[in-house]
């Protein structure tokens, strides 16, 4: 989907909901992913996916091209869902499988959502270096959190994680070099 | 390490690439249909998303399409219970063949699952237990009472207004005034007062699909099925500017009826049965904190066969008696689709759609199937099943009379026709009139003792006499042809009856519906039925929610009055040829409460009309007129006060010369 495509997408959906199928099914992995690499919780990632693509949907009439693309506004939403997650420790409590469990959810085979989560739960274990990296980011404040994840693991440019937090290019730079430093400190 | 190879490290390290499918799918299907769930500022994901990723990938559902009748049936009899929930289910998959997946999206149409329900909102009969005389909702059985959007008890308005519930003291209306309101998160459907009682009948607004949903692949992808919840509420009112909630109880499915007679309410609830991994779901009812699964061994089966089963679920709740314990009956049916409810029994029926050789369905060999269940205060038995050719158009199609079910029906086919059919309490036809009015189709109906009166319309009016003093053969006594139809038909005194419809002008092949009509026919000569008056409102366009509620038609015969909502349209004749003017439609001019007198001696004269819409430049507003929430919808009287009623507010005039009094203003 090229970047005029998108506008005229965001345009349709904005008056129609279903146009907004498609901005669904090019975004959802993207931001799923950054969810839950920023979260490392696949439960977690789940909620915030769909609060943030929910927001998406509730806003999306206010959504103005020139100030951001819709891709950043995107993921300035996920990356303030996220922020939300990490100051609120209810956020994380309300989506535990046990207590999904307990409120009669049973999940059922082949492609539910429990054998999903096992699936996906052993494939985030595998990826030791990471978790363990992780770990440390999630010490850190939230602003370099945040830097951090857009810079490496989303592998986002400057300008483009400036236009999502809505900083100066310069700001996200000095961003960036102080949480490589906290974290480099932290290892 | 130094900061140049850590940055390094960061740049290599290998993050997780994960996806859910399951969750990117269910999350996809709410957001499609998001304008359809109930918005809460908060969500709880884990709930929201977890039946619709259950259903999703679950290909395997109800589909159920039962062409064989008598394929299979526990037993053999045919009514009974299950004896287990694995006969339940062996059942099921018996005599589904899983050939078709069957939830019938039609729109933006709320009732989803069948040709579904008396679709009529119900207000109480005339009950005279005080000094006051004041009208209650137009019924169609004595006795039986109907639940409505307003009800009065001769000294307070109790209406439904958007999600509010509103009791106003009426009386006197020189201080008529808000005494309280009681608002609910879900849509209150009806509500039923006795006594100090108030039943509130809410509908939880449920998850209704309506896009269709397709994946990437273009592979269709099944919509999930969340039950909606039908709510009773019981209100203690002694105090009516406090009410008090007293019970609630709760089940899954649909809210198609109620009824109230003496102390109890019966309400009738339909939910679909659905299998999610070889597990069928059972119907459940909460009574307070407590919730129950209805135990297959509960339910009743009976000889049926539609293109999907449903549990019609009856509740009886006695709303005097808190102590007292809902009491329940289930039956699996298809999709009830009227109801008629007599003082000791509550009839359903459905259409049993034929099925041609290859399972397609055709027209001809439609059927009505039609259930008795007994009823006696709390006690409730499922006591016969039936089956008539035809169709049933609503409850006024039918009546009990005698130890006799009557019932009017239309087969479609090559040539509609239209026929009676006179049923023993077992469900066994006893007499039958059949082939009535070929080609025409039944507009309207009512049994009046040992009488029906049909009405069947193509082009002109033919308005039928039946006799039905023999059960087994009820005969054609004489029929009038006048131009337009009636939509309701509704007894003046034994021998003049009232219908309302609208007038029509003759096209040759069909005829144009033209402005409402409202007809007083004397049927004293049984072979020759006359019209004795009639009125004429509006042109094309025109309409009332009397022909398609008759809970909007008010008639006192003692008082000489007629009360009905009309919507008036007049056509600029200005604007049209001749030959446009009997199609052309009219531009809206009033919308109001029209009140008549009626007699035998001067027929139908206006007596004057009210309206809520003060602003007439809203009248050049065509929309305005069909979303106004200054739209009169119902009106009543308490002793010589005419009460108009809107979503707006309650308006009152005195009834003989319909001078203003005052109005009470709803907070909507």
């Amino acid at each position: 989907m090229d970047l005029s495509e998108e506008k005229e997408l965001v345009r349709q959906a904005q008056k129609a909901p279903d146009a907004f199928a498609k901005l669904y099914d090019q975004y959802y992995p993207k931001i799923f992913g950054y969810v839950l690499r920023r979260s490392a919780n696949l439960e977690a990632a789940q909620d915030i996916t769909s609060e943030t693509f929910l927001k998406a949907l509730r806003k999306l009439w206010q959504f103005q091209w020139r100030s951001v693309s819709f891709s950043s506004w995107l993921y300035k939403i996920a990356t303030n869902e996220v922020n939300q997650y990490f100051r609120k420790a209810e956020y994380k409590k309300s989506v535990s499988l046990e207590e999904l469990q307990e409120q009669g959810f049973e999940p059922i085979s082949p492609h539910n959502p429990e054998s999903e989560l096992i699936e996906a739960q052993e494939k985030l274990k595998q990826h030791q270096d990471f978790m363990e990296i992780q770990e440390k980011i999630v010490q850190l404040p939230a602003k370099y959190q945040e830097v951090i994840a857009l810079r490496f693991f989303e592998k986002k440019q400057i300008k483009e994680i400036a236009e999502i937090l809505g900083k100066r290019e310069g700001t996200i730079k000095s961003l960036l070099h102080r949480a490589i430093e906290k974290l480099r400190e932290a290892e | 390490m130094k900061y140049e190879d850590f940055v390094k490290k960061l740049e290599n390290l290998k993050a997780p690439e994960i996806e859910l499918p399951g969750h990117k799918q269910a999350l996809r299907m709410f957001l499609l249909n998001y304008g359809r769930f109930k918005q809460k500022t908060i969500m709880n994901w884990a709930k929201v998303l977890a039946p619709i990723a259950a259903t999703v990938l679950l290909i395997t559902f109800v589909g159920i399409f039962v062409d064989m009748p008598g394929r299979l049936y526990p037993g053999g009899n045919q009514i009974g219970k299950f004896s287990s929930y694995e006969q339940l289910q062996n059942f099921i998959k018996t005599n589904a063949g899983y050939k078709q997946f069957y939830w019938g999206f039609s729109g933006g149409d709320v009732r989803l699952f069948s040709g579904s329900a008396e679709s009529n909102i119900p207000v109480p009969a005339a009950i005279d237990d005080s000094a006051t005389d004041y009208s209650g909702t137009n019924i169609q059985v004595a006795g039986v009472d109907e639940a409505d959007i307003v009800k009065t008890d001769g000294k307070y308005i109790y209406l439904v207004s958007g999600n509010k519930t509103i009791i106003v003291q009426a009386d006197p209306p020189e201080q008529a005034q808000v005494l309280s309101e009681i608002e609910l998160e879900g849509t209150v459907i009806g509500i039923f007062i006795n006594g100090d009682r108030l039943v509130l009948f809410e509908q939880e607004t449920p998850y209704y699909p309506y896009y269709d949903v397709r994946s990437e692949s273009d592979e269709k992808i099944y919509m999930p099925y969340i039950s909606p919840k039908t709510y009773i509420k019981v209100y203690d009112v002694s105090d009516r500017a406090n009410p008090r909630l007293q019970r609630e109880i709760s089940t899954n499915g649909q809210y198609i009826s109620s009824r109230m007679i003496g102390d109890y309410a019966y309400v009738v609830v339909n939910e679909p049965v659905y299998e999610q991994e070889d597990e069928l779901n059972l119907p459940e009812i909460s009574v307070g904190e407590e919730e129950k699964e209805i135990p297959a061994e509960d339910i009743w089966y009976s000889n049926v066969s539609d293109y999907y089963y449903m549990y019609t679920t009856i509740i009886a709740v006695n709303t005097q008696n808190d102590g007292q314990e809902p009491t329940y009956e289930t039956i699996l049916l298809g999709a009830s689709s009227n109801l008629y409810v007599s003082t000791d029994n509550i009839y359903l029926t459905f259409p049993v759609w034929g099925t041609d050789v290859l399972g397609r369905e055709v027209w001809d060999s439609q059927k009505t199937s039609i259930h008795r269940i007994h009823i006696d205060g709390q006690t409730m038995e499922y006591v016969a099943s039936g089956e008539v050719p035809g169709m049933v158009l609503n409850q006024f199609s039918m009546d009990e009379y005698e130890d006799y079910f009557r019932v009017a029906t239309t087969t479609h086919g090559q040539t509609t026709k239209n026929n009676v059919y006179v049923l023993n309490m077992a469900l066994n036809i006893t007499g039958s009139l059949e082939g009535l009015a070929p080609g025409e189709t039944i507009y309207s109906a009512r049994f009046m003792g040992e009488r029906a009166y049909l009405v069947t319309f193509k082009q002109v009016d033919p308005l039928f006499v039946i006799d039905l003093s023999d059960p087994r053969h009820p005969e054609e006594l004489g029929y009038l042809k006048v131009t337009g139809y009636s939509d309701y038909l509704h007894p003046y005194d034994e021998n003049h009856i009232i219908g309302v419809g609208k007038e029509t002008t003759d096209a040759g092949e069909f005829a144009w519906y033209q402005g409402v009509k409202i007809s007083l026919f004397d049927v004293s000569d049984v072979s020759k039925p006359v019209l004795i008056s009639d009125r004429e409102i509006g042109d094309r366009g025109s309409e009332s929610p009397v022909l398609h509620d008759h809970k909007a038609f008010l008639f006192d015969k003692a008082r000489n009055l007629l009360v009905m909502p009309i919507l008036e349209a007049k056509v600029d004749v200005t604007k049209y040829s001749e030959a446009e003017l009997v199609w052309a439609y009219g531009e809206p001019v009033y919308q109001g409460a029209y009140l008549f007198d009626i007699s035998i001696d001067n027929g139908l004269q206006l007596r004057g009309r009210i309206t809520h819409i003060d602003d007439p430049s809203a009248l050049e507003q065509g929309y305005y007129y069909y979303y106004s929430p200054f739209l009169i919808e119902r009106s009543l009287y308490i002793d010589d006060v005419l009460y108009t009623i809107s979503q707006a507010k309650i308006k009152m005039n005195n009834l003989e010369n319909l001078d203003y009094i005052n109005e009470v203003k709803l907070s909507t």
